[in-house]
């Protein structure tokens, strides 16, 4: 029963794939084109740089969520993972303050070491929770976030922390580039090339389209779902302090709800929510690009606040429309 | 309803009921536990603040808890907590209706009518999208949330809508009509259990949430009764953000923010499980009340408010793995 | 032992749930020979294959391979000696490359933990030239046609330097082409490589032509083991079938009606290519095919669980305009599936529950609810008619129950229905002889009312048994129609497995 493929068929399947994988370059496209015609410094190197140092901590995040998304899971614990790294952060910078040590090299590298430290043990946490005791991740994400809060609210009485000190690393930069925007790139290739270039990454790519036969080739499925959950936290905290640096204080909101747009920056680069598909670079990095353009095209345009949640929402929901749309499994 | 044998032997019927209904002696044994180490604990202030409290989440935690015995989540509850509160204050205070007789009336419509409204999206995205329901409804939480903010914005300039009539607080259980707001949070909780014990659609909810395909090919209506069970979610919020407005005296578009986790951990902890299939309306119930407790001591004893973050993400983390464990399939025999 | 034989299997034994389902299997496998594994579905050729490859543990007998003591305690084990067990579901991951996934366990590294593209494509590709497999190293599975994929899965197991490869059923999803293409291979393999091949397989064309010997299981025992050139089919035919009908089947008076079913053109992909059929009130007709023939394709169309491509159903004189469950339910078909646990029930709920579940609108009145006194009255009914064996209908959770009661609970929830046709698809698989029985009177019984029954089944001598006609499968068409009577076990097996009377 051969079906024959009308020219126009054929052309709007072509077309379809077209869409479907340069997608987002033409919508950002389309959004730089909008916002510069709404204000005339958006378009300006000065203004490109304050984009991609606004998109750097979120990016590296998103960098970390790819890999539990290629796995076919997920992690909503990320916000509040960023919000106890820069809170502990925040304590270990006031406890060294009185004695001057404070600014010195060492105790930076204390510092973020405490920031990838404390993201790893949330991310672990997780990556125990999921692939040992085989917890639905949303829900295992979801009590590790609401732990890392509680955690991080006791510590820090609610009070908040002065991190000014952050700034030299999180606002600096060498030749008009910002250090985190070199942090961005040089962890977005290196993840690249991970989840592109190395067994390690092939097989998390094989879990998340078949864990049972990843199990019978031999490939160790919880091991490295482990490693993927913590390879995110990592990233979360590192993220969550730099962020920090950027804003000069860590209140209770810090990174309230942060998580989902690092999760929307990894689906709109490419990354499927069901696992088996993934992209770092360009992916997540297109992702946080288009998310924070968004985000500044509208500060430009003097856009209500309240707006930023709705087009956020809406993102979200397109990216994952278009991701569901192959998907083939039960209602849930 | 939802009693199974667990297990076999002369004290498995002891044991079963243990199983199936720990929450209730947890809640009853945190309750003792509260009225000897709390300090006025049962003082009727206090137990007045208890009841009104878990009617704050619980018609709100009922309509979730039918979204998870289908195996999904509903992220956009408290969006429509804030949307309703906004849109119904505005049309009780500052619409061009307000302070008419119609007022009232049309702003409890108007509440509710959102709920639906975004219950309907919801069950749109996840049945005619097969968008996962986590990421639909929280597309939907982002944008409602987003538009409940916006709105209080163009029409007031406050942080709140407020001069809604006071006929209307009684709603809320001000001045002496305490039990308003209790007496509609159990009817709504008595309705839905009536729904999921002993309505077909009831028997629906449980067969599909346990196994769709089965079902399907038993002849049901999957894709309706997954529509039907966001749709009541989205319903029972919008009840809840009368209630809300009512207490709060004001349309808040930030009312829900913090109650998602107490929302999930009070169904969660109360037994339904998050794979779907099993849980209940009751068990939330007592869910609830056992949250409620919760929030209730650590106000009383005056730990700080944050402790309790910690405390509830480890409740949750805890229900869940037993959760996990009663469901473990016994091994293929060799 | 003579040393070319490369693997030899002695009084080799296996229960399952108390029942045998290998009574001592003595076999010596030739180095380098190909051999050819037949039987019927259920004569134990899977069960002996997987104790082979590590995957279920012998409950008696011995293994020796190469002269050595040869004891798998999992698929690993068997790997590593030697053993490449091609299943039937591959394990390939469509979103990686061809080269990946030949190389997924082992992907050589360089410098940095690198994967050596370049290589492992070269490589890769030496197989494919080696091989015939058409595609390239850098193609992603998911772009890979099925029968491409399964000479990928065997190029993983000679990387793994396989000594035996078993073929599982390879060719039930392939092309004419492809299908020769893994012949070439096959044979390439044992000319040149003097790797060791069994080839499980149920059509006997095929068999005869690859394999230098042939071994014929039945019912869990070794018929025979032969030179393929001192066999006929007809020969093997016999050996595979050849048993005195031993079971009972209930007799009794029944009167066969009009034609109350017609289906005419089904159609769905190349699992079933053009059904039609005509059934009788009253009747039972069978529905016998191998695995693959397009038997559970065929009826789970019928039903509307999966879509035709094409057809029509006409039923009690009326056409069927939409076919879903719920319209084929609505016009009084009732349909058992193949896999009770998946499909057939809810595992996790009380009996009580599971029995009603077809007929839940049936009792409902007022406002919606549920009947709980007509719910329990008609599940009682049910468990006593059907003697279904639980001592708590209220709570006790199906999945508590033997095979035969989990399956009468799905039989009896249909019955529930009063349904004027029944589709069954395998209804006693996994079910002991008492229930076995208990299921033909049933069935009996149903046709006596006037009910209509399609009884598919790769199990033969329960359809000679009950059933008033047979029809028979094979690749999506029905090639022969046998009423009682012209009933004969090697006939029926002939147009089974190759289309034409023996």
């Amino acid at each position: 029963m051969a079906v024959e493929t009308t020219l126009i068929q054929l052309n709007s399947r072509r077309l379809f794939s077209f869409l479907y994988r340069y997608g987002i370059y033409v919508v950002l496209g389309i959004m730089i084109i909008f916002f510069s015609t709404t204000n005339p410094n958006f378009l300006t190197l000065k203004n490109a740089m304050i984009i991609l140092q606004q998109a750097a901590p979120l990016g590296i995040a998103a960098i970390g969520m790819t890999f539990v998304l290629v796995v076919a899971g997920i992690d909503i614990s990320v916000g509040q993972n960023m919000y106890l790294s820069a809170i502990l952060v925040g304590i270990a910078m006031e406890a060294m303050k009185p004695s001057g040590f404070l600014g010195t090299f060492w105790s930076y590298a204390i510092i973020y070491s405490i920031a990838l430290l404390v993201g790893g043990a949330v991310g672990a946490l997780n990556g125990l929770v999921i692939s040992r005791f085989k917890f639905v991740p949303f829900i295992a994400s979801l009590a590790t976030m609401g732990i890392a809060r509680g955690v991080g609210l006791i510590s820090s009485n609610s009070k908040v922390y002065y991190v000014e000190k952050l700034s030299p690393i999180s606002n600096g930069g060498i030749g008009g580039i910002p250090f985190v925007v070199i942090i961005l790139i040089v962890l977005a290739i290196l993840f690249q090339y991970v989840l592109r270039r190395t067994p390690f990454g092939r097989h998390l790519m094989a879990i998340g389209n078949d864990p049972i036969a990843a199990q019978k080739v031999g490939i160790n499925v919880a091991g490295l779902i482990f490693f993927a959950y913590l390879i995110c936290g990592v990233l979360a905290g590192l993220a969550g302090t730099l962020s920090a640096g950027q804003v000069g204080n860590v209140a209770v909101f810090f990174a309230d709800g942060n998580e989902f747009l690092v999760i929307s920056a990894a689906v709109l680069g490419g990354t499927s929510l069901f696992g088996g598909k993934g992209s770092v670079l360009p992916g997540a990095l297109i992702g946080i690009i288009l998310v924070t353009t968004i985000v500044n095209g509208m500060t430009m345009m003097n856009a209500s606040p309240y707006a930023y949640k709705i087009v956020r929402g809406g993102i979200i929901f397109v990216a994952v429309m278009v991701d569901s749309l192959n998907y083939k499994g039960e209602l849930r | 309803m939802e009693t199974t044998m667990t297990r076999s032997g002369s004290f498995g019927w002891i044991r079963g009921f243990a199983l199936n209904n720990s929450i209730l002696l947890l809640l009853v044994v945190m309750f003792a536990a509260s009225a000897l180490f709390v300090p006025n604990f049962l003082s009727p202030f206090n137990m007045k603040n208890l009841l009104l409290q878990s009617v704050d989440i619980m018609i709100i935690s009922v309509g979730v808890t039918f979204v998870l015995l289908n195996g999904g989540i509903d992220f956009s509850c408290v969006a429509v907590l804030a949307l309703g509160s906004v849109f119904g204050a505005y049309i009780m205070a500052k619409s061009p209706i307000a302070h008419t007789p119609y007022a009232i009336p049309a702003g409890i419509l108007a509440m509710v009518s959102i709920g639906l409204l975004v219950g309907a999206v919801n069950g749109f995205s996840v049945v005619i999208l097969k968008m996962p329901s986590f990421i639909a409804t929280l597309a939907t939480m982002m944008v409602g949330s987003g538009v409940a903010v916006w709105f209080t914005s163009i029409v007031s300039d406050k942080a709140s809508i407020i001069g809604i009539p006071e006929r209307f607080f009684a709603l809320g259980g001000t001045r002496g009509h305490t039990l308003v707001p209790i007496i509609i949070a159990l009817a709504l909780v008595l309705l839905a259990h009536w729904l999921l014990s002993a309505t077909l659609f009831g028997r629906r909810v449980f067969a599909i949430g346990t196994n769709p395909k089965a079902s399907f090919i038993s002849g049901m209506p999957v894709k309706r009764t997954v529509f039907l069970l966001l749709l009541v979610s989205g319903l029972c919020a919008g009840v809840q953000s009368v209630i809300a407005t009512a207490r709060n005296q004001a349309g808040i578009p930030s009312l829900g923010d913090r109650v998602f986790i107490d929302i999930v951990a009070a169904i969660i902890i109360g037994g339904t499980s998050v794979f779907g299939g099993s849980g209940g309306v009751i068990k939330t119930v007592y869910g609830v009340l056992f949250i409620s407790l919760l929030n209730n001591d650590v106000n009383m004893l005056g730990i700080e408010w944050y402790v309790i973050s910690l405390i509830k993400g480890l409740l949750v983390l805890i229900a869940a793995f037993i959760d996990v464990f009663s469901k473990r399939v016994d091994l293929i025999r060799r | 032992m003579p040393s070319d034989t490369i693997l030899a299997l002695r009084q080799i034994a296996k229960s399952f749930f108390g029942a045998e389902v290998l009574h001592g299997i003595d076999l010596e496998v030739v180095r380098g020979e190909v051999l050819g594994l037949v039987g019927e579905n259920g004569a134990g050729k899977s069960t002996l294959m997987n104790i082979l490859g590590g995957v279920w543990l012998r409950d008696r007998g011995t293994m020796e391979l190469n002269g050595r003591p040869f004891e798998p305690a999992n698929p690993k084990d068997a790997q590593a000696a030697g053993i490449a067990f091609i299943h039937q579901e591959l394990s390939l991951f469509s979103n990686l490359t061809v080269a990946e996934n030949i190389f997924i366990d082992e992907l050589p590294t360089g410098p940095f933990w690198s994967v050596q593209y370049a290589s492992m494509r070269s490589r890769a590709q030496e197989y494919i030239d080696t091989f015939g497999v058409q595609t390239t190293p850098g193609t992603k599975i998911a772009s890979v046609p099925m029968g491409v994929r399964q000479t990928v899965e065997v190029t993983k197991a000679l990387i793994k330097k396989a000594q035996i490869i078993i073929f599982d059923e390879p060719t039930t999803s392939l092309s004419q082409k492809e299908k020769e293409n893994l012949f070439r291979i096959i044979d390439h393999l044992h000319r040149e490589g003097g790797i060791t091949v069994i080839y499980i397989s149920h059509i006997l064309e095929d068999v005869f032509s690859l394999c230098e010997r042939i071994a014929v299981l039945r019912d869990g025992a070794l018929v025979g083991v032969e030179q393929t050139a001192r066999l006929t089919k007809p020969q093997v035919i016999k050996m595979m079938v050849g048993r005195d009908l031993e079971q009972i089947y209930p007799h009794g008076e029944k009167k066969i009606g009009d034609v109350v079913y017609q289906a005419r053109g089904i159609a769905q992909g190349k699992a079933v290519q053009g059904v039609s059929m005509e059934l009788r009130s009253g009747e039972v007709v069978g529905l016998f095919g191998l695995m693959g023939a397009g038997r559970t394709e065929l009826v789970r169309c019928l039903f509307g669980v999966d879509k035709m491509d094409a057809g029509e159903v006409i039923f009690h004189g009326r056409k069927m305009k939409s076919i879903s469950p719920k319209s084929c339910i609505r016009n009084g078909i009732a349909f058992v599936t193949e896999d009770r646990r998946q499909e057939g029930l809810l595992m996790s709920k009380p009996v009580k529950d599971n029995l009603v579940t077809v007929i839940l609108d049936r009792l409902t009145q007022l406002l919606g609810m549920v009947s709980r006194s007509k719910e329990s009255q008609e599940s009682e009914k049910a468990i006593r008619e059907l003697n279904i064996k639980v001592y708590d209908k209220n709570r006790q959770e199906v999945k508590s129950l033997s095979g035969g009661n989990q399956q009468k609970v799905v039989i009896g929830k249909w019955i529930m229905r009063n349904p004027s046709m029944f589709i069954l698809d395998e209804p006693t698989r996994g079910v002991d002889v008492g229930a076995k029985h208990e299921i033909y009177v049933i069935i009996n019984d149903m046709a006596r009312h006037g009910a209509t029954v399609l009884f598919v089944s790769s199990e033969m001598e329960e359809l000679m048994g009950v059933c008033d006609r047979i029809m028979v499968i094979h690749r999506g068409k029905i090639v022969a129609n046998f009423t009682k009577g012209e009933y004969d076990q090697e006939r029926i097996m002939g147009f089974a497995l190759g289309g034409e009377g023996s």
